[in-house]
Order: structure tokens, then sequence, then C-alpha cells
């Protein structure tokens, strides 16, 4: 397709709008100084070093990890299950199941922070406070909608009662029909959950805060430390932030892209 | 014995009745057909047949042995559904070996069988292709080969043409016929098709309001309805009540009359040996080999078949004709 100038000049704008914040940050991570020119004066690994050798750096970029793989691993328990077992065998659960999920987005984050509080304070049993697995827990509510929605439009795309009785008159059980057809079926609309739950948490501020705060920082919980010191400091944590990010969302396009080209 | 025994069967969507008492039998290696207008309740019942849905009350045997209290994939059974319900993920190769990994088979047997089936489906070069990437017919091919490769006892089709264009559907019409002829397998097709069901089946059962109304071969259904609903569903037949008869033909009875468009003649002079009367010709549809008149005779529209003939020009609009009916090829319908 040939680009008319126009539509190349449009492009281009886009793109800077888009970028033109990323690359601010990144110039500043490694600006020697950045005040009243408009590009830096001299560059520097030294903020990177400064970063890194930080204590408090390896601690929250770990524990952002530790909390976006288990949460993943505990929300993609959880949900996938669900959604799969209330679109297959419970057409009334799923209905109630759709307005579910949009529940955690239409109440105030206070209130969801508070109520998840409340529910693992103990008095229902159960103490996670100011431990990781309050947060691990807390965040499969918000996640659910995120597998929700890419789930149901992949589903609704196949004709899963037939799929499911054709598997029975074969002799097929429901576990193995699920394992080896319904999901493979389904399986980009997961991934696409997966993604959207790993920047949800890692990127996840409020509940962090308000949930564990200083007992379990994160990345997120370090830029709100750091916001009041040096922005060089806080411009490396931003673009670790992004190259995390980034390696986790490529990593899974390219297994879904080749997963695609088998289909 | 029958090889198919199905006794009273019967089955309620809540109040509402989608069948009643059904009785059919099936012999070994024959094709009945289950003929009828949507929703008259034919795929429910090839449902209950297949055991995805629980009848009321009655009986179904298979061989000999009461399949009711069986599951699915314990009767005997395998079924080609209306959108072929192929796998997605799986080539085909993979859609028909998951069906006989399920049957135990496993390394060169397995192997052996699926090329097998490939080949008797003429599948060989899609393959390793997946069912997104197949025409309808192969699609449906898939399905045959995958319900075939289980060796069934007994297999059921729920309209597997439907979806098809005019052109492939007469096609595999043949290919089905020709594979039952050559593999010998009993089975339950389903259709809306009268055209199909009286190509395809060694049986037909027309169905309408859950209850079949006639069964037998097809040129009994067709040349001798049971009913009017029947007749009326059966082929363009042109229905006469009594009063009817005596107005067009003159003649005197007791039941209406089924006359087959075919079985009607034109001719421009009265034959006494048969019953005729005067009409005009008001319409002409070109059927390919057949041409179809509308003849209106006291004001009552007939349909006239009559073979195309190159040597012989059409008839025109507004021409004065004889209809003319063989006694013998009257129909009685008694009910």
């Amino acid at each position: 397709m040939r680009l008319d100038p126009l539509r190349l000049g449009l492009l281009a704008v886009l793109f800077g709008v888009l970028f033109l914040p990323i690359v601010a940050v990144g110039l500043n991570a490694f600006a020697v100084e950045w005040a009243g020119s408009v590009l830096p004066v001299g560059y520097t690994w030294g903020w990177f070093a400064q970063m890194v050798t930080d204590p408090r750096f390896g601690q929250a970029v770990g524990n952002s990890l530790i909390l976006a793989l288990g949460s993943l691993l505990a929300s993609s328990l959880t949900c996938v299950p669900a959604i799969l077992a209330a679109h297959c065998y419970y057409p009334k659960l799923d209905r109630l199941l759709g307005g579910l999920v949009v529940l955690p987005y239409a109440v105030p984050g206070i209130v969801m922070a508070l109520g998840l509080l409340r529910l693992y304070a103990g008095n229902y049993g159960i103490v996670l406070t100011g431990s990781p697995w309050l947060l691990i827990f807390g965040y499969i509510p918000l996640g659910a909608s995120l597998y929700y929605m890419p789930m149901k439009s992949s589903l609704n795309a196949l004709a899963v009662q037939d799929l499911l009785e054709a598997g029975y008159l074969l002799g097929v059980g429901d576990l193995k029909l699920q394992w080896r057809v319904i999901l493979p079926c389904v399986r980009q609309g997961v991934v696409i959950g997966l993604i959207l739950n790993f920047t949800l948490v890692i990127s996840e501020f409020v509940y962090a805060n308000l949930l564990v705060g200083g007992l379990f920082p994160t990345m997120q919980i370090l830029m709100y430390v750091l916001r009041g010191g040096s922005g060089h400091l806080l411009s490396v944590l931003i673009m670790v932030y992004f190259v995390i990010v980034l390696i986790a969302t490529t990593l899974v396009s390219l297994i879904v892209m080749r997963r695609k080209e088998a289909i | 014995m029958s090889f198919v025994q199905i006794r009273d069967l019967s089955k309620k969507f809540g109040e509402t009745a989608v069948f009643a008492d059904i009785a059919m039998t099936i012999e070994q290696g024959e094709v009945c057909v289950l003929v009828g207008p949507s929703g008259c309740g034919k795929t429910t019942l090839l449902r209950v047949m297949a055991g995805l849905a629980q009848p009321d009350t009655g009986s179904i045997r298979i061989a000999g042995r009461d399949v009711l209290g069986l599951a699915p994939h314990q009767r005997g059974i395998a079924m080609v559904f209306q959108n072929y319900a192929l796998f997605p993920n799986m080539t085909v190769a993979q859609n028909i070996s998951f069906a006989l990994e399920q049957q135990g088979k496993r390394g060169a047997d397995l192997a052996q069988r699926v090329a097998a089936m490939i080949d008797l489906m003429e599948l060989g070069p899609r393959a390793n292709a997946r069912p997104a990437a197949l025409s309808g017919g192969q699609k449906q091919r898939v399905a045959l080969a995958r319900a075939l490769a289980l060796e069934p006892q007994l297999l059921l089709l729920d309209e597997p043409l439907s979806a098809l264009d005019a052109q492939i559907r007469k096609r595999l019409q043949v290919e089905f016929k020709r594979l039952q002829a050559r593999i010998g397998f009993t089975a339950v097709f389903v259709t809306h098709d009268q055209e199909e069901a009286l190509i395809l089946g060694d049986r037909i059962a027309v169905m309408q309001s859950g209850r079949i109304l006639q069964s037998g071969a097809p040129h009994e259904v067709y040349g001798a309805p049971a009913s009017r609903a029947v007749a009326g569903f059966i082929g363009n037949i042109n229905i006469l009540e009594p009063q009817t008869v005596r107005h067009v033909f003159g003649q005197t009875t007791q039941d209406a009359w089924a006359l087959h468009p075919e079985t009607i003649s034109l001719s421009p002079t009265p034959d006494a040996a048969k019953i005729t009367a005067q009409g005009e010709i008001t319409d002409r549809l070109p059927l390919g080999s057949t041409v179809r008149y509308s003849v209106l005779v006291q004001d009552v529209s007939l349909s006239v078949d009559v073979l195309s003939r190159p040597s012989l020009p059409p008839l025109a609009m507004g021409t004065r004709v004889f209809v003319e009916v063989n006694p013998a090829d009257v129909r009685l319908l008694t009910d």
C-alpha cells in the first residue's frame, strides 16, 4: 500500500505523541542534567548504576514480579475454569458472571480495598493482613473481567455445545474435552487475559498502597516514594518498568503467533 | 426382528410435546430418512436416539439391545452434525484419530485406520489441513470419515447437506449413496428437503408436529401418500376435495383425490378413455427436464409437469387444452 505524504505526516504525529513521553523519560534517565534546554546536557549511566545498587530497587522489582506472577497463577487457575464451566454448562450462571465481573470496576477503589481488608483481617477466619497473599487474592476479582471479555469473545465464536456432544459420542469426558478441544480453541482469549492481568498487576498502585503499602513495596510504591527526590532515578525506575512490560507482552505475543501458525 | 426398533417414544419440553408415540423400525444396511418441516421434532428424535437427550417414555433397541439406559458412546452410534462439529484445533487426520484413540486404538493400527478413512473419503491432499481451511463439502466428508471410522452400528446424520449450495449438495448425495452401497452402513438421515429424502432413503418417514404420518419405501410414500399432510409435503401434488373433483371433472367421489403433476397430460383433443376437463394455461415454469404448467380448470388451478422436448415448443400462455388423467393414477386420500 502506498502512503501519501498527508497520511505519512499524520502517522508520524500520532507516533510522536505516543512515544514522545517514553522517549523523554528515557532521555531523562540518561541525562547528566536536563533543565532549561531542549535536550539534556550530557548523558550518563550513573543514574542506572545508582538505582540498581539501591537495595530498595531489587526488592521492589522482585516484589512486583512475585505479585504479578503469583496473581497470574491464582487468577488463571480460578477465573479460566470458572468462565469455561459457566459458558459450557451453566448458562444462567454465565449471565450472572457477566454482571459480576464488572462489579469491581463499578465500586470505588477505596471501598473495594476496605472490603478486602475486612474480608482478610480474620473476620471470616482468613488472616492475610500485610502479606502479599492479600494482594494476590485481592487482584483476582479485578482480573476476572480481563479474562472474561476476551475468553467470551473466543467462546462465542465456537459451537461449544456441538463440540461437547460430538466428544460425548466419541466417549470423551468433560475434562478431556475442555483440555484437548475447548481450551486450545480459546487460547488466544486466555493469552490476552494473561497479558492484560500482568500489566494490570505490575502497574497497579492504589490497592498495593492501601492493602500492603510499605510492608511489601512494589515498583509502583517505590515510584511513589521517589517522587519527591531525584527525577532521574524515577525515570530509571519507569524505564525498567516499561522494559519488563515490553518483554512480558512480547514473549506472550510470540507464543500466541507461533501457536496460531500451528493452527 | 428389525435391526433398530423404536417403540412408543415420546418427548416433552415442559408442557410442549416435541414428539409422541413414535414407532419405527429400520433394517440392517438400510438408510431411513426422517423428513419433515422445521420444528417437527426430527432432530430431537435423532438426539434421543444418540443419547444426547432423554425421552419421557418408550424404548429404543439396536441390534436387539435396549440402549436407552446407556451413555451416548456405549450405544454403538456415530453422528454427523448439521454444522459438522469438527474440532477446530485439530487437523483432518487428528479429528479422525482422536475419535479412534477413544476406542483404544494406538500406534500402527491407529495410523492404518486413519489412512484408510482418509483414502476412502479422498481427503489425502487435505489430511493436514484444519477445518477452517476446508470447503463445506470437505468438512462434510471429514465429519463422515470421523463417524465411520468408529464402525458404528447406526449412523445418525442431522441435515448434513443443508448448509451446502445446490450443486455440491447433489454431488454429495450421489457420493453418500455410493458410499452406503459400498460399506452398507445402517443410517438415519434427517432432512427437511423432500427431494433429498426421495433420493437417499431406502425408507422414508414423514414427520409433522411430532408424529410420523407415513413410513415406507420412497415410491410408496411418493406414489401413494396416506394423507393430505403427506401429499402436501412430498412433491407438488394436486389435492382435490370431493366437491372440487365433481366441479372440475364431473366425477362423484367420497374421498379427496391426489394427482401427481407428472400423471396429468395435456392434449388438444379429449381422450375418451381418460378423465378429462378443459382448461387454459395461465403459467409456465421451465424446470430443465420438465416444464411445469398451471392450468386453470373451472376456477381451479392444476399443476401439470410435461417432459421438455427440443422438437416441441412449449405451450403458450392462454392456450386452451384438455387435461387428462388416467383413472389408475388417481390416489384417494381417506383422511
